[in-house]
Order: C-alpha cells, then structure tokens, then sequence
C-alpha cells in the first residue's frame, strides 16, 4: 500500500467505521466474519472475527499531516467532520458524505498568513464547533490558532462550496490566537474544562490556555512537548512524550510531571484507554508492539495523593512481527483497540485484562476474564481428564480405601489399574507374607525383611556352582543339557521372583497359576526356560483353544522341532523369523532356544517381560560376573526411570529402594503409593530416613487438604498400629467442681449395658449412674436446659427420633420429666416414636454426653444443647448472651449451604 | 469445545487475586475497587455463594491470602495503600441465618511502599506472615499468641535492594526442610541481575539469609510459586517473568539434622522455559499436588504444563480467557519436544517447540 506512514482513528460516533490516512483519507466499516472464511480484496481481514470493508476514499486533499475528527453528535455518520491538517498550512473540513452540507461549513479551509506545516489540528470535545490548529514557527504570527467553525465566515460564506472548489481559501478570522513566533508541537483540549487549551511548545514549554480570559493560566518548562493526550477518565491528568520518554502530568501541580516513564524505542503516539481507567497506550517507532501503561493512583483518589504512583508496563503484539505504525481506542468497546502497520496491515485487537489464575484444594481451577468474570474448570468437567491429573488418581484412589486394606495387601493394588501399582501390592503382599512366617531364611540363616534381589547378590561374595540340567520330555532324542547356576542367594533370588522351583510341585502350580490369568505364552515360556519343552508344547496348545489364537498352535508346532544342531534349517528359520512374533515371551523363548553362546542378550533385552522373569533367568543362566552386572544396569535404569517394579530389586530393607520410591514420587508425584509402603512395611525405617517422614506427612496433609479425614484417620490408626507406647494421650478429662478429681474413669452412658464408648468408661454394668463425684459425692453440675445433674441420660431417646418428636420435647420442664422416665426404664426403649432406624439409634448414645461452651462455661446434655441452638443462638442459661454456637466457625463452614440460599 | 462455569465476581474494578482457603471449599477474591469478597461453596449445586463484602483498604487491593483453618478462618490482605491488614470471621446468629463478618484485627503499617504480594508461612512455622513492597523489602510478622490476632511483631526485615513483587513460601510440611521464602523483583532493568532470591530461614542463627539468587532470571518477576512439596526430592519453583519458568532446587545436603545447623545449599536447575505465551505471563499457580502449573499470560491465555514421566515440561492445555474454546487438544499434536544437551554442569533444559502455531489467539474481540 502506501510508503506513507498510516494512522488510524476510530468513528467517534459510529462503532463500527474506522478512518486511516496517510496519503488519502479512508474509511471503512467493520464486519463480522467466521475465523475460516476467506477474506478477499476489497475487505481486509483485520482479525479473526472481523474484516474491514471500504467504504469511501477521499484523495482531494494532499499534503495530510494530522487529521482530527469531530467529537460532536451527527445525525449520519458520513456528515461527521474532519479536520485536516495540512503540510502547506492549509486546515480543512471535509466529511465523507457526497451530498453538500447545508451550513456550509465542509468544504472550508483555514489558511494561515504564512504557510508552514500544521503540526496538530483538534477539537473540543465540549464545544465540537472549536477547532484548534497548531502550527510551526514563523516569525510574525501565532502557531496556535482557534476557530469556531460554526461562526459565519469572513468575509461572505461560500455557503454552497463543496469540497471540490475550496481551493481559493476561507480567510477565517480566528477566535483566538496564541504563541506568536513559537512553533506548536502538539494541542489539545482538556476534556474535561470549558475551553481550555493545553498545547506543547517550542520543544520545551507546555502551556495551558484559557480561551475565555484569552490567556495563558499555566506553563511549565518541558521537553516532552509532543502527543499531548488528555485522559478521559481523570481530568486533571494529561500525557505527553518526547524521544523515549514519556511523561504524565496533573493539570493542577503542572510544574514537574507526576511520572516519567521509559519506552525503550522513540514514541510515536500516545493514547489513553477510554474504557478503562489508567490506561495509557504507546506506539514506538519500528517495534511491533504496542507498550501499555497501567497507571495506577496517579493522584487519585482518597489518601492516595502524597503517594508514588505505581505502573505497569505492558506490551502487546497484535501481528507479530510487523511495525506498528499507529493505533486507536475504540471509544466504546472495552479495551479494543486497532493498529496500523507501516504496510497499511490493519489488526483489530482485544487487550486483555491481566488474568489471576489459581488451583483449589478441590482441583477446581479459576482464573479471571475481564474485570469481573470468574471462569472455574472442575475436576467434574470432561475438559479437566485431559489433564490426567494425579490429583484426581490420588483422591479416587484414597475414597476407595487404597493402601487401607491391612489384611490382604494385593487387594489394594486392584483399586488402580496401574499394572505396576499392582504388581507393587502384589510384592509387598508376598513379601510380607514371607516376613510373618519367618520361614524364609536369606543365605547365613539370616531372617528375611524386605530385602531385594540385587541386596542379596551384593551381600556377599557370589560363588556359583555350575549345573547342568536335563531338558525333559525329549524322548526319542539323546540326552540334553541345560548349563544353569546354582548358588544359595540364587535359589533364594529365585524364590523372591516366585521362580523358586526346587520341587516339581512348585513350577507346575506357578504355571496352572498362569494358566489360569490367561498368560499362557508367558507359562510357556517359563516352561521352556526350565528345560520343559513338552510341558510349554502344551501349554500353547491349551492356550490356543482357551484364548481362541489358532497362531499358538503353529508356535507349538515350531517348538516342537526343537533341536540342538546348530546348523540346522530350524534354528535359521527360528531366528530370522523370531523378531516377527508380537508376543515378548515367544520371541523370548525362541531366542531362548536358538540362543548359541550362551549371552542370552536377546532374552535380558526383551524389555516387554515381567522384571521377575527377567531378573529369575538372568539368576538360572548368567554367571557370577554377568549377573553382577546385568543386575546392576538392570537396577540403575529401572531406578532413574523410577520404575515400581525395581522394587523386586532394591527390596525395601536398603536405601535403595528409598532412592528408587523417592525417583518413582519425583517423576510421577504420587505420593500416595508412597508413603502407604511407608506404613506397611517401612514403619521401622521412618527414624532412619527422613524422606519416609516427609512422604507420610506430605500425605497426611494432602488428605486433609481433600476433606478426606476418615481416611486420614484410618492411615493413623495403621501407622501407630504398633506403638502402643506413643498412644497419644486422652485429650479431654472431666474433673468434679469440688474435689477437683477426675471423674471421667467412672463415667459410663446410663442404662447402656454394653458401653461402645471404651475409653469413656471402664464397662463395668453395676455403676448404671453417676450423679455425684463418685469421690466426694457432690452433685454434678446440671444440665442447662433439663436442670437434671450430669450423669443422667437426656431422656429424649434416639436423637433423629426427635425429628418427628419435635411436639413432644417442648419446654425445659416436660424435658425433666421425660429425663426421669428415661432413667428407669433405659432410653432408646421408652421412646414414644419408634426409632427410625438402627443408625440413629447408635447415634443417640451421645445423647447424654457433657458438653459445654468453652466459652461461657454452661454446658448440658449434649442431645438438649444441640435442639436448642437450632433454634437460638444464644447460651440458654439466664443473661449469659454468649453465642456458644458461632463461635466455632467450622459450623460455619459446614453450614454453607444454610447461608447460600440468602 | 471447552465448558466451564462462570461467575460474576460483582466487583467494580480489576479482580487482582483470586484465592482459596486449605479446603477449596472457601474463595476470596480482591479487587481494584478496594473491597474483598468472601464465597462459600454451596454443597448443593456447586456453586459459589458471595457471603462477604466489604472495604478494605484505601487503594488497590493486590493480594489476598488464607491463613491456615487451624488459626481460624483468616484472611490477610495487602494494598497499593501501603499496608497490609489481618481479617477474622466472626460469625453471628441473628436468628435469621448465619451472618459472617469480618473484623480487621490488625493492620500492618510498616511499609513505606505499596505492599505488593503477602503470604502466610506454612502452618508447620506458626502463624506467620510474610508481606514485600515495592520498596524492596520482605518483611516477616508473627503473632506470638495465635489466639490474639491483634499482635503481629514484625519478626525480621529483609532488604531485597530491589523493588519486589511477589512472594511465595516452601509450603513444604516437612521439618525437614529449612523455611524457605522466594522473592521476586519486577524491577525492569536486566542489568540489576537475578531477579528472584531464595531466603532461608537459619534456627540456630534466627537469622533469614539468601542462599541463591537466579541469576538466569533478568526479566522482570510477576509472580513465582512455590509448588507443594509432596514428597519430592526437590522443590519446584514456577516463576512468571517474560516466559514462563520452572526451576527445580535441590537441596544437595541428604542430612536433616546438618540441615539445621548450617544453610542448605541448592542444586539449581532449570526444568523448563516456555515462551509461548507470547509476551509477558502475569501469574502462575500450582495445583495442590504440585504436578500442574497453571499460567496466564497478555495473550489471555491459562496454559497449563505438566512434566511428563520423562521429567520434561510441556504444555497440556491452552484456555482463552474468555473460555470460549480450547485449543489445547490441537496443540498436544502439534507440539514437539526437543530437550536441549546438558551442559558440562549437568544442566538439563527442556525446550518445548511449537511446529504448528495454532490461530492466533489474540484475535478475539470483546464481547
């Protein structure tokens, strides 16, 4: 488009048309269009959603320097003045409408005595009949002048001018003039006072002009004397700038700027937000953003005045890597703002507000759009899966007693599908197992805990025997040899893979075990690396029929050509064939089989096989080095993947498998699984090593975070399952107001033959009721609302029975009465309504439990404390205005809803 | 498509600070127009239930903190008006419901400055507070006496030397590790250094002392936080500068007991840093496990990234503001990873590309 630098200003008055000049006036229209649809030549795409069309050209005007459109209402949008400045000094009016306006005024011109450039032209917002023009120097003349465009002309309007004849001038005689021999850089009119004036000056001077005294009321000594802006949300506040700075000035303190704000690159424009307050936009030369400077309480309101005026700076790219040339406000839409390349690209743009952004304890995320609007993504949002957010595993994991379950441990593993959590349980359950019976010895009669297979090889010095072991079921053909090690820690390694075989019965139950998963190429191949080919045979072909893979049968088939000869066409088929099997274990297998140097790499690489298996033939056929080091690479890799099932490994009695569960929590965060291992078989650890504190911790507080106290509790209740000496301490005692004796050991709930509360009592049955210190024998203070002693039963029966007996509590009086009759004959029984359910039942036993205010010090029976106080917010004991209730905010909490509906 | 819930804040001005107590159950939000309001979920239709409403500073209003609900239900708020306040419940029964009030039991006047961001200190350390002006320093109040709010001694006064603006403690719960506080600046000049400092707390000497200065962060600091530490090794450190930056510090000393006596030294890593916001990123937030960092950007966009089980940072989704679609599945597709070489320290960059750039986001007009 043009080489001529573009600026750009929205319609005062319509919302939707724009204007931009730089050699001709343009203005265009905006539209809604789909982000997808093509946008073609004339529109222009000015975003995703909108496009430009154009809607007039005006070229009868050259020389455009600043062009200023009218603030003032106009019936048509087209009739809206335009004031140009021109290079040769010329100031016209023109609009785009092609019909002739009737007050003559388009069409006019103002020419100065001496022509200059004009520099500035403006209007009045207040008066949209002031124009205001400023000029460059010239020695005999005024740079500032002001026009009211509405006032006949002199000498005689040329009232029927339009703009094509306009060329012989309209000598004006202007309303005022200022500045002579001084150069105007840049005007405007205060918004916000009548007729005032504010113009930057001779490079160093900012004056305020008053145009009804005609004089100037303030000047003050600047350099930031261009792009005068006033601010239309503060009217004392103006901005201006000069090369890099920009300036922010108050009308009423003008004589040092209230900010000095740095841009890195020389400023072009300057504009405040209209719709926002504070808001003040900046264009700099060659950078393709536009700066924003948020400028807060820049004397503003209230106690603020004395105070640094904060700011912050931001930068917006509407396109990337384009120039912007200029930009422009919408007057109206909030925070929309269109910007102009050198290229004549034109960009409509939204300028965000700044976002907050933050997570609940909930996992519910909210962030802010706007000024006003909250968006919150939920957990129970489909969106929110995407995440696979560990959170929401930990929390189904904790609702669903994950890591609760003491007795059988591999049930836990089946509240997740993860395949390694569960193999996890499934290890701690067998480990476990073999720690309770203490028949599993380690190498030196040592008693097994926890260790894992590479702690056993470490242990100490590794010497194998070398065996070699028939392969069986090979009739028909000479006797082969399997060449297998055999050491004390081996078979035991082997036994922790569950691959201890030392007896028949051993292996064949294993593979029914396998069988009966569905694992049959797996049963297979154990089989085979335990020298049963025929046993594997059979296997498949049982495997075929159950899983209905016809292909198990041809793999049989191919085994069962089994055959020593190294130079044999099945070995070759075998082992160019062999990487085309999907299934880890054949491919295992036939490498197995065709295996000739005895390295066996391709079985220890096949990275699809279970560890145990890995690591139980890697104990049968490698030897001592080999298997030192091929336990170790194994070990190191599964730790720094913190791979679950390098606990078969590491075992959990060593460091090791701490680093590898720390490793596992570092990469996955789930410190869950964890800190639940921690308490099931690390308990004796936790002093040693403080990460096992941290995770139990960390965990602890993740379950309150979630609300999830019974399952915190029931954690509690395992880690603390043996140390009966740190039982934490009984929290509340009851002590006689007289003798100061405890007397909480002899209480029990009346006419309760079994008591379900232990603690509260010794359980004894002959000591039914307690009125008095059973040392001094005083009186137990008395209920507040039945005025019977403590010690009694509250007479009301099932506490949800009063739902549907709330007629029959009625005052304190009937109260004490009905407190006798609970006495003789036992509470829940003497009920008028029968108890709802067997649940509440249980729930009344807290009926007659003391409580008190910890404020006031009055206190009852706890079942007649809490009818009161659903209906009263105060102390029921006389004059005591104490609001026992309210004061424990987490009944506010918990009564959220009863507020809601307000 | 991406659906969420909305919410008319029915603030006046700006919304600075959205936050939520130890439950999520409870949302205070803070605004320009100097009031702070109090939402309670509502157990019923999930929704949030304004309870609260009041004026609390003579100036912006920045941040809003919960004090730990062991404390109490606790509010701490810091202003542009150079203070900082504490805020209690006080529930009342009038008889016709529950009417929650908020009594301001102490304001903290110490600053000279704008009051930039406060927090609470994880409740393992008491109930303390640490405020940081625009002034430059970080100051740490503690109220000796949990059940009198209207004490706060200003315990310890830092000196940044840099105007600050945010502020985030360890929430680590662990004795363990020693209090940890982060500060950043948003002063703009790149040459005043690093940007974000790294205090801690010495119990032998009472002293706090800055252990680490990022000296790769040059950019001006909005927002930083720590993540929860929920059994890491190390502490994750999101931080909201130019890009968006998660630094991993780790403590090299494995002895707890020596961690006490001297200054833990730290292991820095950068394990990711993402321009893709285009422009300056304002805020960060993790989630309550730590493992997802929530940011928002000038492009106004909530990017959300997550480490994968390679321990490289991407990013998993990208939110409009305005939430009217989500471009986050397009994304996960087009994106690639690239992790960058180590350098001889064992620095391990991961670098997140984008193949395809996805439609601008910036083109969304005001509605």
């Amino acid at each position: 488009m043009s080489s001529v630098r573009v600026d750009i200003q929205w319609s005062p008055v319509a919302v939707d048309q724009f204007l931009t000049w730089g050699t001709d006036l343009q203005l265009y229209q905006v539209q809604d269009v789909t982000p997808t649809e093509v946008v073609q030549l004339p529109r222009l795409r000015l975003g995703a959603k909108t496009a430009a069309s154009l809607l007039a050209t005006n070229t009868d005007l050259q020389y455009i320097k600043c062009v200023a459109w009218c603030p003032g209402q106009e019936s048509d949008p087209a009739n809206q003045l335009l004031a140009v400045g021109q290079a040769n000094g010329k100031v016209a009016l023109t609009t785009f409408s092609k019909i002739p306006d009737p007050r003559g005024i388009k069409g006019r011109e103002y020419v100065p005595k001496h022509s200059r450039p004009v520099s500035c032209v403006g209007w009045s917002s207040q008066e949209p009949q002031l124009l205001a023009a400023g000029l460059e120097k010239v020695r005999t003349d005024h740079s500032v002048v002001v026009c009211d465009v509405n006032r006949p002309t002199h000498p005689q309007p040329y009232s029927t001018f339009d703009q094509r004849n306009s060329a012989s001038g309209d000598l004006l005689k202007p309303l005022a003039e200022y500045g002579l021999a001084e150069t105007t850089h840049s005007l405007a009119f205060s918004l916000h006072t009548h007729r005032t004036l504010i113009a930057g000056m001779n490079n160093k001077h900012i004056k305020v002009f008053d145009l009804r005294e005609s004089k100037t009321c303030a000047t003050t000594n600047t350099k930031a004397v261009y792009g005068i802006c006033s601010d239309i949300h503060n009217e004392h506040r103006l901005a201006s700038f000069f090369e890099n700075q920009v300036s922010i000035w108050d009308l009423r303190s003008i004589d040092r700027p209230l900010l000095n704000l740095e841009a890195n690159k020389p400023v072009t424009k300057l504009s405040w937000c209209p719709s926002r307050v504070g808001l003040l936009g900046c264009a700099c030369r060659d950078s393709c953003g536009v700066r924003l400077y948020d400028v807060l309480h820049c004397a503003g309101g209230t106690g603020a005045e004395d105070q640094d005026p904060a700011v912050i700076t931001r930068a917006i790219y509407p396109d990337p890597p384009t120039f912007v040339s200029a930009f422009s406000w919408h007057p109206q839409h909030q925070n929309r703002i269109i910007t102009a390349s050198y290229t004549g690209k034109l960009v409509d743009y939204c300028v965000h507000e700044r976002i907050t952004v933050n997570w609940s304890a909930r996992g519910a995320l909210v962030w802010t759009h706007g000024r006003k609007t909250l968006h919150q993504l939920d957990p129970s949002q489909p969106a929110y899966s995407h995440l696979s957010d560990i959170l929401s595993a930990i929390t189904t994991r904790a609702r669903s007693r994950y890591g609760l379950r003491m007795d059988n441990l591999a049930a836990n593993g089946e509240v997740t599908d993860d395949l390694s959590l569960r193999n996890l349980w499934m290890w701690l359950d067998n480990a476990r197992s073999l720690v309770a019976t203490g028949n599993f010895k380690l190498p030196g009669g040592v008693p097994y805990k926890y260790q894992g297979v590479w702690s056993l090889m470490t242990n100490g010095n590794l010497s194998s025997d070398i065996i070699s072991r028939p392969w069986i079921g090979q009739d028909g053909q000479k006797n082969l040899y399997a060449k297998v090690f055999r050491s004390e820690e081996r078979s035991c390694a082997l036994e922790l893979c569950s691959w201890g075989f030392e007896d028949e019965g051993v292996l064949t139950s294993f593979l029914t075990q396998l069988e009966a998963a569905g694992n049959h190429t797996r049963a297979a191949a154990v089989a085979v690396f335990n020298q049963r080919i025929r046993l594997a045979i059979h296997i498949l072909q049982r495997g075929a029929v159950a899983k209905k893979i016809p292909a198990l049968n041809s793999t049989a088939m191919a085994l069962a050509g089994y055959t020593e000869d190294r130079k044999g066409l099945w070995r070759d088929t075998c082992t160019s064939l062999r990487s085309q099997l999907t299934d880890p274990y054949l491919r295992a297998m036939f490498a197995f089989l065709t295996d000739d140097a005895d390295s066996y790499e391709p079985v220890l690489g096949e990275t699809e096989m279970a560890i145990q298996d890995r690591v139980a033939f890697a104990c049968t056929y490698l030897s001592d080095p080999r298997l030192t080091e091929y336990l170790d690479r194994l070990n190191t890799r599964l730790t720094e993947e913190g791979n679950l099932d390098g606990i078969l490994l590491t075992g959990l009695s060593s460091t090791e498998g701490v680093d590898l569960l720390q490793r596992y929590v570092d990469l996955s965060g789930d410190v869950q699984t964890a800190a639940l291992v921690t308490i099931h078989t690390l308990q004796h650890a936790l002093n040693r090593d403080s990460r096992l504190t941290h995770w139990l911790q960390s965990y602890r507080h993740l379950l309150d975070s979630l609300g999830l106290w019974n399952e915190r509790a029931q954690l509690d209740v395992i880690a603390n399952d043996n140390k009966h000496a740190e039982r934490p301490p009984q929290h509340i005692y009851i002590a006689c107001n007289f003798c100061k004796k405890g007397i909480t050991p002899y209480i029990q709930a009346a006419g309760r033959p079994r008591n379900p509360y232990a603690r509260f009592g010794t359980g004894s049955a002959n000591k039914s009721k307690m009125q008095a210190c059973p040392n001094c024998r005083k009186p137990l203070p008395r209920c507040s609302l039945c005025l019977v002693h403590m010690g009694t039963p509250s007479g009301w029966g099932g506490c949800m029975g009063t739902k549907n007996s709330s007629s029959v509590g009625g005052g304190g009086g009937t109260c004490s009465e009905d407190g006798g009759v609970g006495v003789e004959s036992g509470a829940g029984t003497s009920t008028p309504t029968p108890n709802p359910t067997p649940a509440c039942r249980k729930l009344s036993d807290f009926t007659t439990w003391f409580t008190w205010c910890q404020t006031c010090r009055h206190g009852g029976h706890a079942h007649h404390l809490m009818e009161w106080f659903k209906e009263h917010s105060e102390c029921p004991v006389t004059n005591c205005v104490c609001k026992c209730m309210s004061l424990d905010t987490v009944g506010k909490v918990g009564s959220s809803s009863h507020v809601a509906p307000k | 498509m991406l659906v969420v819930k909305s919410l008319n804040a029915e603030h006046k001005d700006l919304v600075h600070d959205v936050a939520f107590d130890f439950y999520g159950r409870r949302m205070a939000t803070c605004s320009s127009d100097q009031t702070v309001k109090i939402w309670d979920l509502n157990d019923d239709d999930g929704e949030w239930v304004c309870t609260a409403s009041w004026k609390t500073h003579c100036g912006s209003v920045w941040k809003v903190t919960w004090a730990h609900p062991e404390f109490g239900q606790i509010i701490a708020t810091c202003s542009f008006d150079r203070t900082a306040a504490i805020w209690e419940e006080s529930v009342s029964d009038s008889g016709h419901g529950v009417h929650s009030t908020w009594i301001k039991r102490a304001g903290l006047v110490d600053s000279r400055t704008s009051v930039m961001d406060i927090e609470f200190a994880p409740k393992i350390q008491g109930l303390q507070l640490a405020t940081c002006s625009a002034g430059g320093v970080v100051r740490i109040y503690e109220a000796p006496d949990v059940m009198n709010l209207n004490q706060w001694s200003p315990h310890y006064e830092i000196n940044c030397k840099l105007q600050c603006s945010c502020i985030s403690w360890n929430p680590s719960p662990s004795r363990l590790h020693a209090p940890l506080i982060a500060v950043g600046s948003d002063d703009p000049n790149p040459a005043s250094g690093g940007k974000v400092f790294i205090y801690e707390f010495s119990a032998n000497t009472h002293k706090w002392t800055r252990v680490e200065t990022l000296v790769t962060v040059t950019e001006p600091v909005h927002d930083l936080a720590f993540a929860p530490n929920l059994g890491r090794s190390y502490h994750l450190l999101g931080i909201a500068s130019k890009d968006v930056r998660v630094i991993a510090l780790k403590p090299t000393k494995q002895d707890g007991s020596q961690g006490q006596s001297s200054l833990t030294s730290f292991e820095v890593r950068q394990a990711g840093q993402f321009d893709d916001h285009g422009s300056t990123v304002w805020r960060v937030s993790w989630n309550l496990t730590g493992t997802i960092l929530a940011s928002s950007g000038d492009d106004g966009c909530v990017r959300l990234w997550k480490a994968n089980y390679l321990d490289i940072w991407k990013c998993i989704s990208v939110m409009r503001g305005d939430a009217v679609e989500n471009v986050g599945e397009a994304e996960e597709t087009n994106n690639s990873i690239q992790p960058c070489g180590g350098t001889a320290s064992g620095q391990h960059t991961a670098r997140y590309f984008k193949l395809a750039p996805t439609a601008h986001p910036s083109h969304v007009p005001w509605h």
